[in-house]
């Protein structure tokens, strides 16, 4: 099960208002070129062509805490490929509000993976949170 | 992408069935808990088949089934020359190539269909089957004497098949992302007018617990949010 991959930046980024994950659209960004630390925006990414693929935008479902604990709960996304798809191996959660669509995080799928008509990805968040920021 | 096998009955050869001009066979099958796509030129539906005579070319395809039946339209369709299949009647393998590609739905049954339009008693092609106790649960052969009009099913005997594709859906679980924000003190720092810092840390923000605390002999007095007092300063 690929975990959520941190970007550095992000946390700076959540900190300096460039996020607000409450009302912010997030979208997914595919790639076959493994991550660079460096990266913090989706311009830094070779993104594959999505001519062939469904709207990528991530419906988020809650973003809210309690006792102190955030949780940002995401709906489980489901890419559908109408022609020839990828390689892509890494999918990229960004915000697409933000001005320079700063990169959030990012999954690696382990294995690069093509797609063909009437396939499709779907990418399952975890029910209770698909990033939560925890308070001592 | 590499298909992969979905279903396969290819055991228990005993018998046979016949198909030419309305004699038309089938045999259903049911998906497991995923569905799929078969097609897109690659290998879809394998049979294992032989001929008498010249039948022709045969049709295979794919239908819905209704009450374990063949029904509607062709979901899709492909040709085989049926002139060039074995005469052994141990038969073997034929390979059906779909060309366009069609989504079969998870934990659904459907039927491979296949005739011979052209055939005639005497120019026949033919099917093995394992007529005996077939251990295949997802379906059985299915007849039609009518080019596909009225189907019967035959419970106990089953096609050798194999069907073939990929995942139509590929599912990525992930796991959460989560941030801790930092356990570590946060310090209270003061400096006195002699440039002698005094730090005093406190495991919670925004709480200064001690009362009349001290450290290098200073006294911590009025303590409230945020804020401090340091009285009765002197160095050690």
């Amino acid at each position: 099960m690929p975990a959520f991959q941190r970007i550095d930046s992000f946390v700076e980024a959540l900190a300096e208002k460039t996020h607000n994950l409450g009302s912010d659209t997030l979208k997914v960004a595919l790639t076959n070129t493994a991550h660079t630390s460096t990266w913090t925006q989706l311009s830094d990414l070779t993104e594959i062509s999505y001519s062939n693929l469904s709207a990528r935008t991530i419906t988020t479902s809650s973003s809210a805490q309690t006792a102190g604990l955030y949780k940002l709960v995401l709906a489980d996304l489901t890419l559908t490929a109408t022609g020839a798809v990828g390689p892509f191996r890494y999918v990229y959660i960004y915000n697409d509000t933000a001005t320079n669509d700063e990169l959030i995080g990012y999954y690696d799928f382990g294995s690069s993976l093509s797609l063909v008509s009437g396939q499709t990805f779907v990418i399952d968040f975890d029910a209770t949170g698909a990033l939560t920021i925890v308070s001592p | 992408m590499a298909v992969i096998q979905f279903e396969n009955y290819f055991t228990g050869e005993d018998n046979n069935t016949v198909i030419h001009d309305d004699t038309w066979r089938a045999q259903t099958f049911t998906l497991g808990g995923s569905a799929i796509l078969i097609g897109g030129g690659q290998k879809s539906v394998v049979l294992k088949m032989f001929r008498i005579g010249s039948p022709g070319d045969i049709t295979v395809s794919i239908k819905a089934t209704s009450a374990g039946l063949p029904t509607g339209a062709d979901l899709i369709a492909a040709t085989v020359n049926g002139d060039i299949f074995t005469t052994d009647s141990g038969g073997a393998n034929v390979q059906v190539d779909f060309t366009p590609t069609v989504r079969l739905e998870a934990n659904t049954k459907y039927a491979i269909v296949f005739r011979a339009l052209t055939g005639s008693g005497g120019q026949e092609a033919y099917s093995l089957t394992d007529a005996s106790s077939p251990t295949y649960s997802g379906g059985s052969l299915i007849t039609s004497s009518d080019a596909g009009v009225n189907w019967s099913a035959v419970s106990d005997q089953d096609c050798l098949f194999q069907v073939w594709g990929v995942l139509a859906d590929v599912t990525m679980s992930v796991t959460p992302g989560v941030f801790n924000l930092s356990g570590a003190d946060v310090g209270l720092n003061y400096t006195n007018p002699g440039a002698t810092t005094y730090t005093w840390n406190s495991q919670a923000k925004n709480n200064v617990s001690t009362a009349n605390s001290s450290k290098n002999n200073s006294t911590v007095t009025n303590q409230s949010k945020n804020s401090a007092t340091v009285t009765n300063q002197s160095r050690s």
